[in-house]
């Protein structure tokens, strides 16, 4: 039945009853932009984690004993290189250093200048690096949100760290990162290996942890047990377990929300059901008049069920594009303090656009599919008023 | 061509129920024009009511061309007044927000034809109804003169072989009944079995009339 | 029993249990509904009541086409959450193994793709019970409803316990092992060769045209439930060996995946159309013209599954 002639008829009647959906259309176009909001910011912060994590190392040990992670021997780095599918090894030395006069924790990282690899991953970071230059004396490179704390106590140059040892030592402020990092470097701080060591109090023959790269995927699983059987107390983290755990943890924070959204969506549904259980009698003097004509029960059906998933689907794009505009072009003011409440530092990082088409489907299917659930009993009775309703 | 068999109709009220049809028999003949004469409350609107296909009776059997519409399927039932029956109301039953000729062609929205063969039948019934020059204009700006002749355009833009009228003349005045009736003489002249229930005494005055049936409180008199 | 955040609170599983856990408010009153037609149906009364109940039945019947939709939507949309769902479980690397994680899964898929056949047969019903003019078919109709009703209610609960027993601590069998290389392990019924297979579905595939050709309903149903059951094993362990051009990547899951153009929905798809259509004219008398269409759509289904097998024959002279 529905042909040329009936779509004309629908859009008619949409445009003629326009006010009557407008009061359910505004709420369904609010309801998509946060729900759309919350999936694209997720889905934006994952992608940048996942770009971040796709640089390291494929799988990183660490002491562990007695529940406790210590500082990790170097001489198991020569151990490591000895394994087969190995390719490169690592030591690493990093920590957290309490700023004293905000309160703030920040995150040391010592960078063995001498290893490209390393070195290009900085670069990414900072676009000004004279690696010689950097290595004449004490420097570092300090992430925007280090910098916006440093500030507001005037160590504009340099900062004053104090070791283990008590001693004072000073080191000069080389560059701030780029804004577009901020995900990852706003609350770190980048020096010199051995600088590192002597700050943060890391003795001589050991480091934070070991890095390795493996460059087959197939052998990972190879390698680890191989190094888990080399010591007791070691424990082991390969990078598709941290990208697992991210992914985990998006989920469940987007689960928060779905489930908080499922609730009031629900709420929504109710109320979307009552305001179209509400026949007015000019509809159904409408639908009398049709049933008058000799239209079917099943075309009247069809009819406002149409109607319903046109409001349903213009209200699905327009929030779309509300929801696009608040997350990539206002960079989600409120929303975005949320998702990354988890870091330490206020974070100005502007989000990247990572839209695939799997999650504008979850979005319709979210939103449409229970709209059209919700309707159906309101839209069958209306559709079996009597045509003898008209004659009285 | 139309045969009632014992048509009975009881309405259910909260406290009682009221017969509006008692035991209704009656045979009406292709092409013939029938008054069904009686005041408000006689059960003229109800026995139209079913013969239209609009209502169900309480019992009997109601046979147009052999067939008990009566027990037909709402599938079926909606075929029947969309193709044989053609409806004239006394209250203007139109969508006030679309304009005449969107009004017009809502029986045929449901059925096969082209665009064009729309347009072709909508435009011949405008203009047996003489409301082409008003076929863009909303219903709401009409006259009441005008939205009946609007109703009797929807009403024939199927060809019905049937012609029902309750009260037609009703909100008219008496220039615009009369238009009224010179329409019917021309739906008479193409063969149109024509049932008119009314208490107007204007349609006295109409030549043709095979019949006139009275009734009251819901039986034949 | 697996954390319930990991899995549960994922979008695509939250989605499809909310939406399926919704349906079911609908569906349920329709099914009482149902019941009181089934109870009080007097196909020679014409009284009011009779038309009331008739215009109940109307609920069924829009609900039903609703959840045809639905369905329909849902189903290859559980084929991509548990590709989704392959990213956050050790081991899996595609669908496959997320499906086979418990076994519920199996389950779950296999009656979702019964319970939407089902519903487009009890639609071909309903459109002949309502162009026939004695409601022949209606108490029947209703009946089939609520079987229907029944196996939806078992696929809600079948998929509740599939996805909350989904671990995403031990690991679970990639596609590759779970469709094993080994031939001497093979899954393949009654150990059938590679070849034997595709003769099977071959010769198979002749078989059921011609009966549809000739109209021979029994033997159309026989034959095309048969050769669902083959052509399954068929994709799996001989053609999607074509698609990927690996002899030892066998798998039916991958092939919904983007790298291979989702060719998996076009060959699924016109499977699931041209069985419904030969259950159709096997079942229903009246479905004249399904025999027609049941042809078409078997012919497009082997044209997606052997074109990339004579393509590759063709391209590189040998076979995998």
């Amino acid at each position: 039945m529905i042909n040329k002639k009936f779509i004309n008829f629908l859009s008619l009647l949409l445009f003629t009853h326009h006010k009557k959906h407008l009061s359910i259309f505004v709420i369904s176009v609010l309801l998509v932009s946060i729900m759309g909001a919350v999936l694209f910011i997720s889905s934006s912060i994952q992608k940048d984690i996942n770009a971040t994590l796709d640089n390291q190392a494929d799988i990183t040990v660490q002491r562990y004993k007695g529940g406790k992670v210590l500082n990790t021997p170097e001489a198991w780095i020569d151990e490591f290189l000895n394994i087969n599918g190995v390719a490169s090894v690592q030591g690493r030395i990093y920590g957290v250093h309490y700023y004293e006069p905000s309160e703030q924790y920040f995150m040391i990282v010592g960078v063995d200048f001498f290893d490209t690899q390393i070195v290009k991953t900085v670069q990414t970071l900072s676009d000004n690096l004279d690696i010689k230059q950097f290595l004449q004396k004490d420097n570092m490179i300090i992430g925007s949100g280090v910098k916006e704390h440093f500030d507001k106590y005037a160590y504009y140059d340099y900062y004053p760290f104090r070791p283990p040892d008590r001693s004072i030592k000073k080191v000069n402020i080389y560059d701030t990162f780029s804004k577009e990092s901020d995900i990852v470097s706003s609350d770190m701080i980048i020096m010199d290996i051995n600088l590192a060591r002597e700050i943060l109090g890391v003795e001589d023959g050991y480091v934070t942890d070991i890095i390795i790269k493996v460059p087959n995927p197939l052998e990972l699983e190879m390698i680890k047990t191989k190094l888990v059987i080399s010591h007791f107390d070691m424990r082991i983290i390969k990078k598709d377990d941290i990208q697992k755990y991210y992914k985990n943890l998006f989920n469940y924070k987007g689960g928060v929300f779905l489930t908080l959204y499922i609730v009031v969506v629900f709420t929504f549904l109710l109320i979307l059901y009552q305001r179209y259980s509400m026949i007015r009698d000019i509809d159904s003097k409408e639908i009398a008049i049709l049933r008058f004509v000799g239209w079917r029960i099943d075309t009247i059906v069809w009819l406002k069920i149409s109607e319903n998933f046109i409001v349903a689907t213009s209200a699905y794009m327009l929030g779309i594009l509300f929801a696009y505009f608040y997350v990539f072009v206002l960079d989600a003011p409120i929303l975005k303090n949320i998702f990354l409440g988890y870091s330490n530092l206020e974070n100005n990082i502007s989000f990247s656009p990572n839209i695939d088409a799997g999650l504008l489907m979850i979005l319709f299917l979210f939103f449409v599919l229970p709209f059209m659930i919700a309707i159906i009993i309101p839209v069958w009775r209306i559709a079996i008023v009597e045509p003898s309703e008209v004659m009285r | 061509m139309i045969e009632i068999k014992n048509l009975c109709k009881k309405f259910y009220q909260k406290t009682d129920s009221f017969h509006a049809l008692k035991n209704i028999n009656l045979t009406i003949n292709k092409g013939e024009l029938l008054v069904l004469k009686g005041l408000s409350g006689s059960g003229k609107s109800t026995l139209l009511s079913i013969i239209g296909g609009i209502m169900k009776p309480t019992s009997g059997s109601v046979f147009v061309d052999g067939e008990n519409i009566v027990s037909l399927s709402d599938y079926h039932a909606s075929h029947y007044r969309n193709t044989k029956v053609g409806f004239v109301t006394q209250s203007f039953h139109l969508f006030d927000a679309l304009s005449v000729k969107d009004n017009i062609i809502l029986p045929l929205i449901v059925t096969d034809y082209s665009n064009d063969e729309v347009e072709k039948k909508a435009n011949k019934v405008m203009d047996i109804c003489k409301i082409i020059h008003k076929q863009n204009q909303k219903v709401a700006t009409l006259s009441g003169g005008e939205k009946q002749r609007t109703i009797i355009a929807r009403a024939l833009i199927t060809q019905p072989q049937i012609i029902l009228c309750d009260e037609p003349t009703a909100n008219l005045d008496y220039e615009n009944s009369m238009k009224f009736i010179e329409i019917i003489k021309e739906l008479q002249k193409m063969g149109k079995t024509i049932l008119i229930a009314t208490h107007d005494p204007v349609f006295e005055k109409i030549k043709n009339i095979d019949r006139i049936i009275k009734i009251r409180d819901g039986s034949f008199e | 029993m697996a954390l319930l955040s990991d899995i549960l609170l994922s979008p695509e599983v939250g989605i499809t249990l909310f939406i399926d856990s919704l349906l079911f408010i609908p569906l349920f009153i329709a099914f009482f509904y149902a019941l009181v037609i089934l109870k009080n149906w007097d196909k020679a009364s014409f009284s009011e009541y009779q038309y009331k109940l008739e215009k109940q039945s109307y609920l069924v019947i829009t609900l039903i086409s609703l959840a045809l939709i639905i369905k329909t939507i849902l189903l290859p949309f559980f084929v991509y959450t548990l590709n989704e769902l392959a990213s956050i479980i050790p081991g899996a690397m595609c669908g496959a193994g997320v499906l086979e994680s418990n076994i519920y899964g199996e389950l779950t898929l296999i009656l979702k793709s019964i319970i939407i056949i089902l519903i487009l047969l009890w639609l071909s019903l309903n459109r002949q019970d309502q162009r026939v003019k004695n409601y022949l078919y209606f108490k029947k109709k209703m009946w089939f409803f609520i079987i229907i009703f029944f196996l939806i209610v078992g696929e809600l609960f079948l998929e509740i316990l599939f996805f909350s027993n989904i671990s995403t601590l031990s690991p679970v069998l990639c596609c590759s092992s779970i469709y094993q290389n080994n031939e001497n392990l093979s899954a393949i019924p009654s150990h059938l060769s590679s070849v034997e297979l595709i003769t099977l579905f071959y010769a198979l595939f002749i078989a059921i045209i011609i009966s549809l050709y000739l109209k021979k309903r029994f033997f159309i149903f026989l034959f095309s439930l048969f050769y669902s059951y083959i052509s399954y094993y068929a994709i799996t362990y001989f053609f999607s060996t074509y698609i990927y051009e690996l002899p030892t990547h066998k798998c039916s899951f991958c092939l919904l995946q983007s790298n291979y153009n989702y060719i998996g929905y076009y060959i699924f798809a016109t499977l699931f159309i041209a069985t419904f259509y030969a259950f159709n004219s096997a079942v229903f008398k009246f479905a004249q013209n399904s025999y027609k269409k049941a042809i078409i759509f078997y012919i497009l289904f082997n044209l997606f599954v052997s074109y990339n097998f004579l393509l590759y024959v063709v391209k590189n002279g040998v076979v995998l």
